[in-house]
């Protein structure tokens, strides 16, 4: 048998970051008790199924579709697609199905070092369904509860062409995906949360071969590892069944996130041959040039063209744009800094190294950082000017991290200003002198290195406030006389 | 003006000027779409709309296609582009009115009949 | 003083000026209605809300309020949403909803000051007018109880309210104040907000306005009318001011210039009732100031068939919420999706559940094209073919149903594809055009509906007509087959 080729297409469903529905004016906010956030609209009640369209919506959908390099529709409409499941109020979901919002986009991705594009084969605008709650284990449970607050609140679903070729290829997309519509500012991309949802297509198929293999829709992947490992597992499982002879069932597959497997699932849409027409509810709206073109601007500079300028502009390495320009909240962070104290290195380094350490430790995003920019330029500056040290200076920002204080603040409670004074060093260091004679020979003997020692005794003899270099500059002048 | 066409006279219509047509249209079809409807048909109603849709759809077909080739499909009633409204928080219903015509209940949720996905 | 019996503008003006008048209604219409109960136009009636209506509009009066439509007597069918007060659809399926809201139009009408007397029944979802389909057995013509009356109309032509509402997706209220021998108006789609309005083909329907005169309707249409920016399709066109409107002169323009539908003697299921006062009407026409040509519409005559394919797919879908979870009639099943099965098929009417059917088929993907698509295309052409009429036209002119209302005992049949009811009336619905059904007499004696449709926002021009009409046609409401069941006793 040939060699096997993956081949990955993803449907990815984002909740959009609006105050309302997309039809009504229902929060659309996450976490409130069931059924408090619905109204007669979103409800589907009888004589009330007037859908009004959310303009905010409406233009975020649009960004997103300009910001993968989508073509926009010249009228937008609205369809509906009908089936029956619990979930959905009207038997009918309100989406696009024969005019979506943006068509045939792309996003590039870094594989293998080389810049690859993935073409989004559609972006449209859809509304959201409601929640199946179980009482207790769902096999015990003698019923289904249905919750219906996120029924309505808008979604896009970006659906791309089957471009991607790996587990790997299919995660870096997802994440270029989301970094870019969290710098539009659409969607906060939470895919624990759920507002940020991954299906794959997966197929194989001898490598040269154009045509599609058998693929098979997974599902109930909630996280990216999962779609990592998800869509791995499903190659595997694939590659074995041909391999062995077998073929690829057209089905929907579930991942077991906890067995690490994916399963064959009875799928609400598996008789689905469900019926599409539009809404008579909904007549076109025209997108005027002007509109879509005050949108365009309204974009702001995207991760990509922000690394590129971050490596330009500061000189920083490759690595260090990617990661400072992973999110738009980091990549406005770091810049903040530099206004404050302009050295692109030392401030790319802090950043990197030790606040996204710390907010790794924590489980932070650097959105919810106590450390304001100013504060580490501050910092940053303090150490710069010698006034703490370098180790100092990190249990500063371990403690600006803590409580948000401002660095001086800290500094001056902690009396932490470094012993930069040769005045003051000279009397300590002539004593360290005295009480380490066997130090003195040690150096004086060809052991250089025994100066590490009496440096240290300095530092515990000043609490670690003496500037270490100044230090050790002193000594080696005592020491040759 | 023609009339409709006479009763008994299963997938054989004429059509006005184009002679008798064969149309197919089966019983199984027909309790498909019903299932999918989510309603149950009795054999007489089954006979019924199986006897009603050919005779219809016979009588679209005498309609020239062709004809119609240039003509856009109307989809909607209204005249005027559709509009949008701001993104403004509007109330929701109280609870107890959201849940007060449903036929089973708890405090808070509508409740089916179990439902096991995987 | 008899309520319903006075024309709406009248009593307004009087009830106006002596807001007591209305003290008495709700012990009249205990009485009245209880002794109409065997026609069954009503599905609830409720003498305590009547009461409730009647003193807050008491209050504004005494308030210094002016209300156009003080004490006016309204019926309503059944798929209007009252906050409150049970809102059936002629179906089991909501045969105890009580819907959180009320249809703006009911409020409209509430805000110009007239009393809602009660709930009136119908077809099942307003879906056609053959009557057999109420989950509470069909409403009886007052003309006649061995025939159907359709939605709302009985009320208004039995003299127990001035005004009714109904539905009307293809025709139907139209229909049923042509059974009834009663004015109705399907204004221009959108003019109407349809926000609380129950319906099964979204992109047809209208409410429907029906009275015993041109004023009374010229009021009805005042106080609904207008743009709600709760209803997408609502119309931004301005609402002129139909009364000064239809009252003012032509200024020159000569009389009303009418479009007779050629061929109109030629539909298959008219009957000689219709066919001779129809005829006898259009003879007249020119003595009340209405100049007629016979016009070729060649894509008329296929607008039933095309409405048909549309509302019943619109009705697939537009039902689909009916799954006895929210709200509603339900049946269990051990399932999902056999509980919606189980609760659909016991909760819809035999009638209903065979048109959803047709919906579903003509909507799957082998028929999709062939007919749905091709369906819109024929609504497409039968809209431009009559708005190019009325370029040249003031008024397109026909019969509004080919037949009298059809006997309850002998249905034509349980249902049919498409509806002969619907051969005039659809093409109106599929245009979104204003259309007007004045009523005639036929040489027996049963009432006829002539109508007239107009150009896109122009209700005027129809109401213009009417009045036209109703000079030189004196309306009678004899109903001769209501007073032999006991009828009103008046
Ligand atoms: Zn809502």
């Amino acid at each position: 048998m040939n060699e096997l080729e993956t081949v990955v297409g993803l449907e990815v469903h984002v909740e959009l970051l609006t105050q309302t529905k997309l039809f009504c004016g229902c929060s659309a906010a996450f976490g409130a008790e069931p059924n408090t956030q619905v109204c007669a609209v979103c409800l589907g009640l009888p004589g009330e199924t007037l859908p009004r369209l959310n303009q905010q919506a409406l233009e975020f959908a649009i960004k997103a579709a300009l910001a993968l390099n989508c073509s926009i529709a010249g009228e937008v409409s609205f369809d509906r697609k009908n089936y029956f499941y619990a979930d959905l109020p009207k038997g009918y979901q309100i989406s696009q199905f024969f005019q979506p919002i943006g068509t045939r986009g792309y996003v590039e991705i870094q594989s293998a070092g080389e810049i690859k594009p993935i073409g989004i084969h559609q972006l449209h605008l859809e509304e959201d369904t409601g929640k199946l709650l179980h009482v207790g284990d769902i096999l015990s449970s003698p019923f289904s509860r249905v919750d219906f607050n996120r029924a309505g609140v808008p979604l896009i679903e970006i659906v791309s062409e089957p471009d991607l070729r790996s587990a790997e290829e299919a995660r870096l997309f997802l994440q270029k995906l989301r970094s870019i519509l969290r710098y539009l500012d659409v969607s906060d991309c939470k895919m624990e949360e759920g507002s940020m949802r991954c299906d794959a297509n997966v197929s194989v198929r001898p490598r040269g071969s154009s045509a599609l293999g058998k693929k098979t829709e997974l599902k109930n992947m909630n996280s990216f590892r999962s779609v990592y490992k998800g869509i791995e597992y499903e190659v595997q499982r694939q590659s074995r069944l041909l391999q062995e002879g077998g073929e690829v069932l057209p089905e929907t597959r579930h991942w077991d996130e906890g067995a690490e497997l994916t399963r064959a699932m009875r799928s609400k849409f598996l008789s689905a041959n469900y019926r599409c027409f539009p809404d008579p509810n909904l007549p076109p709206l025209l997108t005027s040039r002007e509109r879509l073109n005050a949108l365009q601007e309204a974009i702001p500079e995207l991760p990509d063209a922000r690394l590129e300028r971050f490596v330009r502009e500061y000189s920083l390495p490759r690595y260090d744009a990617e990661i400072l320009t992973a999110t738009r909240e980091l990549a406005d962070f770091y810049e903040n800094t530099l206004a404050v104290f302009p050295v692109p290195k030392a401030v790319s380094n802090w950043t990197m190294g030790e606040l996204l350490g710390l907010l790794n430790e924590a489980g932070q995003e650097i959105g919810t950082c106590k450390i304001t920019p100013t504060d580490l330029g501050e910092l940053l500056k303090m150490v710069q000017e010698e006034m703490i040290s370098r180790n100092m200076g990190k249990a500063v920002l371990e403690e600006m991290f803590a409580s948000g204080e401002k660095p001086g603040v800290i500094v001056e409670k902690k009396g932490l200003v470094q012993i930069s004074d040769e005045g003051a060093l000279a009397e300590i260091i002539a004593r360290v002198i005295d009480q380490n004679p066997k130090s003195v020979e040690d150096y004086r003997g060809g052991k250089k290195k025994a100066v590490g020692f009496l440096v240290g005794q300095v530092m515990k003899e000043t609490r670690g406030k003496a500037n270490p270099q100044l230090v050790n500059e002193m000594l080696k002048k005592q020491l040759e006389v | 003006m023609e009339g409709l066409c006479p009763a008994g006279v299963e997938n054989l219509y004429n059509t006005r000027g184009k002679g008798w047509v064969v149309l197919k249209l089966t019983a199984e079809e027909i309790v498909k779409a019903a299932g999918e409807g989510r309603v149950n048909l009795t054999a007489a109603e089954e006979a019924e709309v199986q006897h009603q849709s050919l005779n219809i759809l016979a009588l679209l077909d005498a309609v020239p296609g062709e004809s119609l080739n240039e003509i856009p499909a109307a989809c909607y009633g209204h005249k005027q582009p559709g509009s949008t409204r701001q993104d403004t928080r509007e109330p929701s219903l109280p609870l107890a009115a959201v849940l007060h015509n449903a036929a089973d209940t708890d405090d808070y949720c509508f409740h089916v009949p179990r439902i096991v996905e995987s | 003083m008899n309520y319903p019996d006075t024309p709406a503008h009248q009593l307004a003006a009087r009830v106006q000026e002596k807001p007591d008048l209305l003290d008495q209604m709700p012990g009249d219409y205990a009485v009245l209605c209880s002794k109409s109960q065997n026609l069954q136009i009503f599905i609830s009636f409720e003498p305590q809300a009547i009461f409730q209506e009647v003193s807050t509009i008491k209050q504004r009066l005494l308030a210094g309020k002016s209300l156009p439509l003080a004490g006016a007597t309204v019926a309503l069918g059944d798929n209007f949403c009252t906050a409150g007060l049970v809102t059936t659809c002629a179906s089991r399926m909501l045969s105890s909803y009580e819907p959180p809201l009320t249809a703006r139009a009911v409020d409209a009408l509430r805000v110009q000051g007239s009393v809602i007397i009660g709930k009136a029944n119908m077809e099942e979802f307003g879906l056609g007018s053959t009557g057999n389909s109420s989950h509470y057995g069909a409403a009886k013509n007052p003309w006649d109880p061995d025939r159907t009356a359709g939605c709302g109309a009985a009320a208004a032509a039995a003299t127990l309210v001035s005004l009714a509402l109904g539905t009307d997706s293809c025709g139907e209220a139209r229909q049923a104040a042509s059974y009834c021998g009663v004015l109705a108006l399907k204004p221009s789609y959108g003019r109407i907000s349809r926000r609380g309005v129950i319906e099964y083909a979204p992109s047809l329907t209208q409410p429907g306005l029906m009275a015993r005169n041109t004023r009374d309707l010229v009021l009805a249409l005042e106080a609904t009318a207008g743009e709600d920016p709760g209803d997408p399709t609502s119309l931004k066109l301005l609402v002129p001011g139909y009364f000064s409107r239809v009252h003012e002169g032509r200024k020159g323009k000569g009389p009303l210039k009418v479009a007779l539908l050629e061929d109109w003697d030629a539909v298959p299921t008219l009957e000689t009732e219709v066919r001779e006062a129809f005829q006898a009407q259009l003879d007249d026409l020119p003595k009340a100031g209405l100049e007629v040509e016979a016009v070729s519409l060649p894509s008329f005559q296929e607008s039933s068939l095309a409405a048909a394919v549309i509302s019943a797919v619109e009705a697939f879908s537009n039902l689909a919420n009916y799954d006895g979870v929210r709200f509603g009639y339900r049946a269990e099943g051990p399932s999902l999706q056999e509980m919606y099965t189980a609760t659909r098929t016991s909760g819809f009417s035999s009638k209903l559940k065979q048109f959803i059917t047709f919906g579903a088929l003509v909507s799957s993907e082998k028929y999709y094209t062939s007919y749905f698509v091709k369906s819109q295309k024929m609504r497409t052409r039968i809209a431009r073919e009559l708005e190019s009429c009325l370029e040249e036209y003031d008024l397109v002119l026909t019969p509004t149903v080919p037949f009298t209302a059809p006997r309850l005992e002998r249905p034509r049949v349980a249902w049919q594809l498409p509806d002969p009811a619907h051969f005039f009336t659809a093409a109106a619905n599929l245009s979104g055009l204003p259309a007007l059904t004045f009523p005639l007499l036929s040489p027996s004696g049963l009432p006829v509906g002539l109508q007239f449709i107009a150009r896109f926002g122009d209700e005027a021009a129809l109401l213009k007509a009417a009045l036209l009409l109703e000079k030189k046609n004196p309306l009678q409401f004899p109903q001769p087959g209501f007073k032999d069941q006991g009828g009103c006793g008046r």
